[in-house]
C-alpha cells in the first residue's frame, strides 16, 4: 500500500486544511493501515505540546508605553512629512526646471534689453544728443525715466534724431518703438522685491522702503535722452 | 489631525497585543519585537489611504508585522553568519527546557519554547507555522498575510509539523508528556 499520500495527509489535521473528501479518504485508510494509524498519535502527542504553545498568549511589558511611543513616533513623522512635501514640490524636477528656465529667459531678456536699447540710446546720445559745438540742441530732447515710460502710448514709434543731420551731416537714424521701452518697466518692478528684501535685511521700516523704491523707480533708471519725431 | 491620532490611538491599543503577538513569535525577541510593532502602527498610519476597506484591517496590519519581521530575520541571519566566523554558534544556550513546554508561566519562556522549536526551520515554514499553528489564524487568512497559495501554505506546514514533531521525539523526549 502507498501511504506516502496519506503520511502527508495526516499532518494536515487542523480544520480547513483537508477537504470532506480527502478526510474521509484518510479515515478510510487508517482504519486499514496500522503504521500510518501509529504515525497519527505520535503526530497528535506533538501536537498536544504545540497547542499549549498556541493556548499561552504572549503579553506585552508596558502596552501604555509602546502606544505613547507609537503616537510620539507617527507626530514626529507627520511634522518631517509636511515639512517633505514642501521640499518635494519645490524640489520636483518640473517646477525646478521652469523656474531655472523662467530666471535665465528673465535675466537674459532684462540684460539683452536693458544694453540693446540702452547702448543704442547712449551711442546716439553720445554722437547726436548735442550739437557741433557741444551745445545742446533746444526743443528736441526729452528726458525719459520709468513714469515717463508708463505713460506712453504703445503703438506709436519714437524716430530718433532724423534732424540732427542738420547738425552732423550724418544720415543715421534710429527707431524704437514705445512697446519695447515700456518692455524694461517690468524689469524695474521685478528688481523692486529684491531691492525691498534687501533694504529690510538693513533694518529698514515698511514705510522707509517704500519710500527708497518710490525713489530708485522714479529716478534710478532708464533716465536718457531721445529726440521727437518730427521736431 | 488631533482627532485622527486619537482614533488611532484607540485602534493601536485594541491592536497591539495581536500584533506583538505575532512579531515576538517570529522574531522570539522582545525589544525587537516591539520595535516592529512600532514600526508597523507608523507604516500603517503613514498608508492608510492604500487600505483596501473590502479587508480585514487586522489582515492587512499583520502582513506589514510579518514584512518588517521577516526583515529582521534575514538581516539577524546575515549577522549570525557573519559572527559565526569568528565566534562559536551561541544556539545551545537559546534550547529550551523541555520541561518549559508542560508548563508556561511567563512570555519570556514561552518565547524560548518557540525558539526552540522554530528556529531551525526554514523562514517561510516557520513563517506558516506561527501563523497557523500558533495564532491560530485560517489557511485563507495565512494566505494573503503572506501571499503564498493555500497549496504553498499546506506544503510549508507539513514539513514545518514533521520537522517538530521530529524535534520534540528527538531532543525532548515529548512522546512522555501527556497530551
Amino acid at each position: 500500500m502507498n501511504c506516502d499520500r496519506y503520511r502527508k495527509m495526516l499532518y494536515l489535521y487542523r480544520a480547513g486544511e483537508l477537504t470532506e473528501r480527502e478526510k474521509t479518504e484518510l479515515h478510510l485508510h487508517l482504519q486499514t493501515c496500522e503504521r500510518c494509524a501509529a504515525e497519527r498519535e505520535r503526530i497528535e502527542t506533538a501536537d498536544a505540546s504545540v497547542r499549549r504553545l498556541r493556548e499561552f498568549s504572549p503579553t506585552l511589558r508596558d502596552p501604555d508605553r509602546l502606544a505613547t511611543s507609537i503616537l510620539a513616533g507617527i507626530r514626529e513623522r507627520t511634522r518631517e512629512r509636511f515639512v517633505d512635501r514642501i521640499l518635494d514640490a519645490m524640489l520636483a524636477p518640473a517646477i525646478r526646471y521652469a523656474a531655472a528656465v523662467f530666471v535665465l529667459a528673465a535675466v537674459g531678456s532684462f540684460l539683452f534689453q536693458y544694453f540693446s536699447t540702452l547702448d543704442q540710446v547712449a551711442n546716439l546720445e553720445q554722437r547726436f544728443g548735442r550739437g557741433p559745438q557741444g551745445q545742446s540742441v533746444p526743443g528736441v530732447v526729452y528726458s525719459i525715466n520709468s513714469s515717463t515710460l508708463r505713460s506712453l502710448p504703445e503703438r506709436k514709434e519714437l524716430q530718433f534724431l532724423p534732424l540732427l543731420k542738420d547738425y552732423t551731416g550724418s544720415d543715421d537714424s534710429f527707431t524704437i518703438t514705445q512697446r519695447k521701452l515700456r518692455s524694461l518697466v517690468p524689469f524695474m518692478d521685478l528688481l523692486s522685491p529684491m531691492t525691498s528684501s534687501l533694504l529690510h535685511t538693513a533694518g529698514l521700516d515698511r514705510k522707509q522702503i517704500n519710500a527708497v523704491i518710490g525713489f530708485l523707480q522714479k529716478n534710478a533708471s532708464f533716465s536718457f535722452t531721445v529726440s521727437r519725431e518730427g521736431v | 489631525m488631533e482627532g485622527d491620532l486619537a482614533a488611532f490611538d484607540k485602534l493601536v491599543r485594541i491592536c497591539q497585543p495581536y500584533a506583538y503577538s505575532i512579531a515576538v513569535r517570529l522574531l522570539c525577541n522582545e525589544d525587537e519585537a516591539e520595535e516592529v510593532v512600532q514600526q508597523s502602527f507608523i507604516r500603517v498610519w503613514k498608508h492608510l489611504d492604500r487600505y483596501d476597506q473590502r479587508r480585514k484591517f487586522t489582515t492587512w496590519l499583520y502582513r506589514i508585522v510579518t514584512n518588517l519581521c521577516l526583515d529582521g530575520l534575514r538581516s539577524a541571519k546575515r549577522r549570525s553568519r557573519l559572527f559565526s566566523l569568528i565566534e562559536e554558534d551561541d544556539h545551545a544556550e537559546t534550547i529550551a527546557d523541555p520541561q518549559s513546554l508542560d508548563r508556561m508561566y511567563s512570555t519570556e519562556e514561552a518565547i524560548r519554547a518557540v525558539k526552540a522549536l522554530t528556529d531551525r526551520l526554514p523562514t517561510k515554514q516557520k513563517l506558516v507555522f506561527v501563523l497557523r499553528d500558533l495564532e491560530d489564524l485560517p489557511v485563507s487568512e495565512v494566505s494573503e498575510i503572506t501571499g503564498l497559495s493555500a497549496g504553498s501554505i499546506k506544503t510549508n506546514l507539513h514539513y514545518a509539523r514533521r520537522a517538530i514533531r521530529n524535534l520534540l521525539e528527538r531532543e525532548y523526549n515529548i512522546k512522555s508528556i501527556e497530551p
